[in-house]
């Protein structure tokens, strides 16, 4: 998958919680945290960031309505969940 | 959503009130219907149940969030503190609603300094949980200097301000007390405004908006004590209603920020 097109999305399913900026932010950061820096990025590295994303919205919003946000996320870049 | 406009409307109107009573002290309308009496027994009645929607709304906040979710103790922490309010408030409105007066101190201000440190450990708890959380809202560090500067900031604006409340003639009490509330909203303070740092990283998002709510009521209420202390060393008592209308704008934007909140968790 395309790194961008991915984060793009995170960002666009995020920012009505998190606001537009901080919604890039912290894609990018969780990005660099996990080394993820390539031009691609695999349903792997998909699937951590997105569990990144999880646990921090789970703070904000509860655990049920950031699961909710994490599988539209899911279903918009197409990334299986990994058991 | 009506019970919001509805709750939104009645606070505007009690503190428009509030406000034209201090512009216009001496219209009829004050003389005649709204007299000293009724205006307390309505800012008194109109505080104690706007502490209540909050205090009600925090306690869903907590209830809502998993046993392990970092936020829920100090949402829990933050419900006790507005119920501590609300208490207090509840047998100062007995007063007003009784006797038409507002007696101070009074056993109502037991609970409102009982609310104090609930509060202000809740604040710091939101921190620390939000910034433990993983995104860019600034590193502890950061956050210890922005709470020093404040700290250092307010020792100096609390010693101008309320040195000279010690030493008004009035019993000790009074006189305690009257320098010890803006004294705990200047601490309350410093983790509110680091509060205020991390929100504003949110901008354009709903935590945002449910942040921004909360925090221009919890400003907003240090803000009416700071001022009501002003006005005691002042000796200015024809501006107490700007007080009570500072207090229910900010009662109302504490209970819109935890509704704005129990909206984003369900």
């Amino acid at each position: 998958m395309e790194r961008a097109a991915v984060v793009s999305q995170i960002v666009q399913i995020l920012s009505p919680y998190l606001g537009g900026t901080m919604a890039e932010a912290s894609a990018r950061a969780h990005c660099e945290k996990l080394g993820i820096s390539g031009a691609t990025i695999t349903r792997e590295q998909a699937e951590a960031l997105i569990g990144k994303i999880a646990s921090g919205l789970a703070v904000f919003i509860g655990r049920e309505k950031a699961g909710a946000v994490v599988e539209e996320i899911r279903k918009a870049v197409g990334a299986e969940k990994v058991a | 959503m009506k019970g919001r406009i509805a709750f939104v409307v009645w606070g505007a109107l009690a503190a428009a009130l509030f406000v034209t009573k201090a512009l216009a002290p001496g219209a009829a309308i004050f003389r005649d219907l709204l007299t000293e009496g009724v205006m307390l027994r309505i800012g008194g009645a109109t505080k104690l149940v706007f502490l209540l929607v909050g205090w009600r709304f925090a306690a869903r906040n907590a209830a809502s969030l998993d046993a392990d979710n970092p936020a829920r103790p100090p949402w829990r922490l933050f419900a006790w503190g507005l119920l501590a309010f609300a208490l207090g408030q509840a047998v100062l409105s007995t007063y007003q609603v009784l006797l038409g007066s507002s007696p101070y101190p009074s056993i109502g201000d037991a609970f409102f300094l009982c609310a104090y440190p609930l509060l202000i450990a809740a604040a710091f708890g939101f921190v620390r949980a939000y910034r433990e959380a993983g995104y860019p809202v600034g590193t502890a560090g950061e956050h210890a200097a922005l709470g020093i500067v404040m700290a250092a900031t307010f020792a100096a604006l609390g010693y101008k301000l309320l040195s000279p409340i010690l030493a008004m003639e009035a019993p000790l009490g009074e006189r305690l007390l009257t320098a010890g509330y803006p004294a705990l909203d200047f601490v309350w303070l410093i983790p509110l405004l680091v509060l205020l740092r991390i929100a504003a990283g949110f901008r354009g998002g709903q935590i945002f908006r449910a942040w921004a709510f909360l925090l221009i009521g919890t400003v907003s209420q240090c803000a009416g004590d700071i001022f009501y202390a002003y006005l005691a060393v002042m000796g200015q008592t024809g501006l107490d209603p700007i007080v009570d209308a500072t207090y229910i704008v900010s009662y109302l934007f504490v209970g819109l920020g935890t509704m704005a909140h129990y909206e984003l968790l369900k």
